[in-house]
Formats: structure tokens, sequence, C-alpha cells
């Protein structure tokens, strides 16, 4: 953590137009969701620095707190998207599994299964 | 004499002044491409290995799916170099685990367009971060 708080800021003063992608802040523990959040905002709060910060993380209480107000995109609310999504997925496993055993009408069960994901993808 | 010396020595040390800030801008502005070049030395990245990464991340999403995702406006802005809001937050379904991965949501768009550096921050399985730095040139 010491080591990025001193590299990434003079790395973005270096190289404009960076992007930084922070996936599964949801995973860290609470104090390490703290202190990113925290370090993240004071890069934004540095005049001059050009880049842009994307995170990615379940809707826990406390990231909802600090990211209020910002732009976001909710899963949740683009289902359509993510069940056809699950659902170009789904098709094309349940291809493999005709091909491989031989199985003649998949239809509905490949329904069920979208239907049933609710939005969820687990692999 | 006197008056005429002092005035004399006032504007030579003007000049020198002038002369200096500008050689220091000078030198400032030659010595970044070095150090950027000796940063990214530092960071002892293998191009091999990344560029076979960043194709690994690109191409584990199945063809066709998570492509709605570039089209969406607030990522579309998020894509955008400008000085607006930096922050983007792509949220998934609360206590449920993570719906995508974000890598392979996001990879297949943005990671091949050209961008200096790429720092991607990862919670590792062992609850210790992990960076994985892409430096594409």
């Amino acid at each position: 953590m010491a080591q990025l708080r001193i590299l990434i800021p003079e790395m973005l003063e270096v190289i404009p137009c960076t992007r930084l992608v922070i996936d599964g802040l949801d995973e860290c523990s609470y104090e390490n969701q703290k202190k990113i959040l925290k370090e993240v905002q004071s890069l934004c709060l540095h005049s001059g620095l050009r880049f842009k910060v994307l995170f990615s993380s379940r809707e826990e209480v406390y990231i909802a707190a600090k990211l209020q107000g910002k732009p976001c995109i909710s899963l949740n609310e683009k289902r359509e998207h993510v069940d056809k999504d699950i659902q170009s997925y789904v098709q094309h496993a349940f291809r493999k599994l005709q091909k491989k055993f031989q199985v003649k009408d998949l239809d509905e069960v490949e329904s069920l299964v979208v239907e049933k994901s609710k939005g969820i993808i687990i692999r | 004499m006197d008056a005429e010396a002092v005035s004399f020595d006032i504007v030579e040390a003007q000049v020198w002044r002038v002369k200096m800030e500008e050689e220091v801008k000078r030198r400032e502005a030659e010595a970044k491409p070095a150090q950027l070049k000796h940063s990214i030395a530092w960071l002892a990245v293998d191009d091999a290995l990344q560029e076979s990464d960043l194709e690994r991340r690109s191409d584990r999403h199945h063809r066709g799916t998570c492509e709605w995702v570039a089209k969406v406006p607030q990522m579309t802005s998020w894509n955008t170099d400008d000085f607006k809001e930096p922050v983007l937050w792509l949220k998934g379904i609360p206590g449920a685990g993570k719906p995508y991965n974000l890598r392979t949501l996001i990879c297949p768009h943005y990671f091949r367009q050209e961008r200096n550096v790429l720092l991607y921050l990862e919670q590792s399985s062992r609850s210790s971060w992990y960076y994985d730095l892409l430096v594409l040139l």
C-alpha cells in the first residue's frame, strides 16, 4: 500500500489519461476497503492529474456510502443484457454437452438454467 | 560610475538567471523520457509475458457476451480522456457473488486500445493484494 501511495501519483503525473481498475473491492477486508477508497479519493482531489478509475464490487454498505453519487453501472438494472449473456454462454455450453453425450432436446433445460440463474454468473 | 557598474551587474544577473531557468527546463524535458524508461525498467515487466497475459484475459469471455458494456453511456464517458468525473462504479448484485469477471468484461474493449500503462489491482485468494502491471507502449 505504501509503495502504491507513492508510485501511483508519480506515474499519473508522467503518464496522462491512465486508467486504474480496482476489481473486487468488496472482497477486501473492511480496513483495506477504507484505505483504498481514501487513497483514490486523495488522487481525485489532486488537481492536474488526468486519470480515470473503475471500481468493481458488490453493493456493500460501506462502499455504497463512499461511492454514493458517483456514476455507476448496476448490473442488477441491466438484467436483460446479463440474461442474454448468460443465455449465450449456456447455449454454447449445452451444445457441447449435447455433442458429447448425444442428448437430443435440451432447450427446456437451457431456459430453466437461465431463468434460475437470476442474473448471477458463477463458473 | 559605480551606479553604472551596479546596473550592469543587475542586468547581467538577470540574463544569467533567465538562461539558467531555460537550461533547467530543457534538462527536465530531456530527462522525462529517460525517467519513464528507467521506471519501466525498474518495474521489470516482460513484454512477451504481458502480451500473452493480455490475450488470455481478453479471450476469456464467451464470444458475443459483454459487448453491451462498451455502449453504456457511463462507460463511454469514463473512457473519454477528460478532466470530468474520474470514478465509475460497476456494481453487482448484493451478497450474491460477482456476476462478471471484470477482466473479461472490459478487457476485450478497452485494453486493446492504445494505453501507456495499465495497473490492475485485484485481491488475491490469499487476502493480500497483488497487482498486475501491464505495460503497453
